[in-house]
């Protein structure tokens, strides 16, 4: 040893104590952890890897962003859920009737307690109901609940919904944000910490959440569903763009990953451990407007924009061709969409026919965009198109509580491009981006107001036969693409890559993951 | 330490976009009384004088205010992030040493030789070679190619033991220190070329001394000096490198942090980040005067 015998007093002894503390990190560092392998065989733990930049909090009335979905849907349940065929079944509520159009009675299931011990019964949902229908809670679906008279509890699990018009839509609005149901014990006492601890009754705790790092989610033992959660641990590694995220699948560290870029598809194709699905979700990029600002208030020059971009080709550049073009803001194949309906079609001349005809004076078009990757450069080939037939437009990409702060506020830019997550139901889509009070319609808090809309919405929410409903949003989506209101630009693919000994994984046309059904073979 | 808090109360505060309009944006019908009501309790309207000085005030009592987002004290969010953070800037100055100092030394033995001109010439590409372009070069290395080590992720010691933790680590301490190992490498090979000239060398040598002998007892001391000073000022570098790394690697620690607050608008956050760094990096040039002392008795501080 006359690496020691060389160790004589002061700074050789120093040296040679960081020496051998390096040495014996690298060497444990580069076995591989035999205990961490045998732990691993008695727990599932998954590991996914997702693109969520700038998530706020967790809480269900107060988020912003789709992406929150898939963590919101394994922290809470949902009062009502919906099949793979877009059906309502139960969820917390066992079950509800309409004892007239506008009332609606859920009765609850009995022995669900939240993550806290907090009993779940009529008085945890009315408190729930009353939180986002309180207007200081300043909640995100406040305008899924604008057209409900009261909320009660009339039993220790039965509670009473009165609405002020018959909307048979309502019940899907307790499938998504306004029917996850809180702890209102957590509630009170964390107040606005709540966002960062969430506590629910679904299948699974949040452990901890580190933002900008990862969330880690544990089996919930007390959930009612028993073969749910079929794996014990879940972490969600929260990258801020693509890049690393693929670099984390292809390295294996990861079992999931929805969203893979298109030039990263050959790859997972071709690799031993993972399979590549390819299935069309509600979840698209899109082209909205502030309606009430010039110069897109003016409908020739709106049809211009529409006639002027090759959707085709931003599909096929920048999503390499995975994706669908649809006529509809929801995709072929749902159910409310009509088959046969022609999509705006691409013609620059017929774009310069309409600008004539418009008040448009060549002023700048100034749009936010989303950092997305994708988002940029579609809407950088959007800019190009809309050059081409003599509209120069200016892009701003910024993070979503910019985005909030400038455009939906109606202070700043005539136009957006950016994601549209999707919603279960025909009537919270439209509603939430187009309706009256809508949460995405600009300007804040009412948007822009349409009657024909209005009156179509109304149409499709008052039945709850669906090919009535059908009838109504076809026409809603024929008004909607005459007047050039909204652009559906595509709709985008699942595009996952997902572990080939992953189970659980079924590609929902809603497009959002539902990670209690994921486990390990 | 005066000029420290007051520039990272400025560099927030003078930031474009306040945290009231990102907030309430996020919130549906913004009313303009709750939003005056907010800046009234975000003290907002004050003039910038009355609140760098109320917020000074609270700093002296160890209250950095609270997280807009997630209401949390700023104070608790830094400590829960700080290990991660220490351990990855200590692993890297770690690494710098016990790889640059054998390195250096091997260099500047025996100057202008084939090792040292290796030697000097990987310096300079290392120099030259930024962080988060050799952090995704090593992922792709190790992690893609070989799959050895895994690409992202942190496990703390609780979580996946000692051996798991390195394994997380050992790709982001080498991104963040190779900058490090460079630098130190021509340190040690300058004052060994230079010292290995000198008459107490020549001394010990003719003493019949063994060459390991003299280079690790006499020579090693005399060039410790000038390495503990880089080391020392690398502190505030390897602080903001650590920024990019913990990026990369998805890394809970406070260079994410401050990466969220700047983004999110959380201006009490990325104003505890700031001044946290800052007194990390006075207070690691603060240790190394003392090292000094330790190892030059010339140095005496009176």
């Amino acid at each position: 040893m006359t690496g020691l015998r060389t160790c004589t007093p002061r700074i050789a002894w120093i040296a040679c104590v960081l020496g051998v503390v390096a040495l014996a990190m690298l060497a444990t560092a580069a076995l591989p952890s035999l205990a961490s392998q045998q732990a691993g065989a008695r727990a599932v733990h998954i590991r996914i890897a997702a693109v969520e930049p700038n998530i706020r909090n967790y809480d269900p009335h107060k988020g912003f962003s789709g992406l929150e979905h898939r963590v919101l849907y394994a922290v809470f349940d949902q009062l009502v859920r919906f099949d793979r065929a877009g059906n309502f079944v139960p969820g917390l509520a066992e079950s509800w009737e309409w004892s007239d159009p506008r009332t609606l009675v859920l009765n609850l299931r009995r022995g669900v307690k939240f993550h806290d011990g907090t009993p779940f019964n009529a008085e945890a949902v009315v408190f729930n109901f009353r939180r986002i229908m309180n207007p200081e809670e300043q909640s995100i679906v406040r305008g899924e609940w604008t057209g409900v008279e009261s909320v009660e509890a009339t039993g220790e699990h039965r509670v009473r919904i009165t609405l002020r018009v018959a909307s048979a839509a309502f019940l899907a609005a307790l499938t998504d944000r306004s029917g996850m149901i809180v702890s209102p014990t957590a509630v009170r006492q964390m107040g606005e910490e709540f966002g960062h601890r969430p506590v629910g009754a679904g299948p699974f705790v949040l452990q901890t959440w580190v933002p900008g790092s990862h969330v880690t989610l544990v089996r919930n033992p007390d959930y009612w569903e028993k073969e749910f959660p079929k794996a014990d641990r879940l972490t969600i590694y929260q990258f801020k763009a693509d890049e690393p995220a693929v670099r984390g699948l292809k390295s294996g560290g990861v079992d999931f990953m929805q969203g893979v870029p298109s030039k990263d598809v050959a790859w997972v194709k071709a690799s031993r451990g993972f399979d590549f699905v390819d299935r069309p979700t509600v979840s698209s990029l899109v082209m909205s407007y502030n309606l009430t600002k010039a110069p897109v208030d003016d409908v020739h020059f709106r049809r211009a924009i529409q006639a002027a971009i090759d959707r085709r080709a931003i599909l096929n550049v920048v999503y390499g061709g995975i994706g669908q073009l649809s006529a509809s803001m929801l995709p072929k194949g749902f159910w409310s969409v009509d088959p046969v309906m022609l999509a705006p079609a691409y013609d620059p001349a017929r774009a310069k026919h309409h600008l004539s005809q418009s008040k448009y004076r060549g002023e700048k078009l100034s749009l936010v965009v989303s950092p997305d990757d994708r988002i940029v450069k579609s809407a950088q080939m959007i800019q190009q198109f809309l050059g081409d037939v003599g509209i120069p437009a200016e892009i701003t990409p910024l993070p979503g509580p910019e985005q909030l702060a400038r455009f939906f506020t109606g202070r700043e830019f005539q136009g957006r491009i950016g994601g549209w997550s999707g919603r279960s139901d025909p009537h919270l889509n439209y509603f939430a981006v187009i309706g009256c009070g809508g949460s995405f319609n600009v300007p804040r808090p009412r948007g822009y107001c349409d009657p024909r809309i209005e009156e179509l919405l109304q149409q499709g929410s008052a039945s709850q036969d669906r090919e009535v409903r059908k009838k109504a949003y076809s026409a809603l989506d024929l008004y909607l693409n005459d007047q050039a209101m909204f652009l559906t630009l595509l709709h985008e693919s699942w595009a996952v890559a997902t572990r080939k000994s992953l189970t659980g994984f079924v590609p929902y046309l809603f497009g959002k993951p539902i990670y209690k059904e994921f486990g390990l073979r | 330490m005066v000029l420290v808090t007051l520039a990272a109360f400025m560099l927030v505060t003078l930031l474009p976009g306040d945290a009231v309009s990102a907030l309430l944006a996020a919130a549906e019908g913004a009313d303009p009384r709750i939003e005056e009501s907010l800046r009234l309790q975000f003290g907002l309207d004050r003039p910038f004088a009355v609140r760098y000085a109320q917020w000074l005030a609270r700093l002296a009592v160890g209250d950095l205010g609270r997280s807009l987002l997630s209401r949390q004290p700023v104070l608790d969010t830094i400590l829960a992030r700080l290990p991660v953070t220490i351990i990855l800037t200590a692993g890297a100055i770690l690494l710098s040493l016990v790889i640059g100092i054998p390195l250096g030394l091997l260099a500047g033995v025996r100057p202008n030789s084939p090792a040292d001109r290796l030697l000097s010439g990987l310096a300079a590409l290392g120099v030259a070679t930024p962080s988060f372009w050799l952090g995704i070069l090593l992922v792709f290395v190790f992690a893609q190619s070989l799959g050895w080590l895994p690409s992202f992720g942190y496990r703390s010691l609780p979580e996946g033991g000692l051996s798991e933790m390195l394994r997380h680590m050992l790709l982001p301490w080498l991104t963040l220190s190779a900058a490090r190992i460079v630098e130190v490498v021509r340190q040690v090979r300058s004052g060994t070329a230079e010292i290995m000239t000198q008459d107490f060398i020549r001394t010990a040598r003719a003493k019949g001394l063994p060459d390991r002998l003299v280079l690790w007892r006499h020579a090693l001391k005399n060039v410790l000096v000038p390495v503990i000073t880089v080391t020392g000022l690398a502190v505030g570098h390897l602080l903001s490198g650590a920024v990019v790394v913990e990026v990369i690697f998805l890394l809970p620690g406070m260079g994410t942090l401050v990466v969220e607050g700047v983004l999110q608008r959380d201006f009490p956050i990325t104003q505890g980040v700031v001044l946290a760094g800052a007194t990390a990096t006075i207070a690691a040039s603060l240790v190394a005067d003392v090292l000094y002392g330790l190892l030059d008795p010339r140095v005496r501080y009176d």
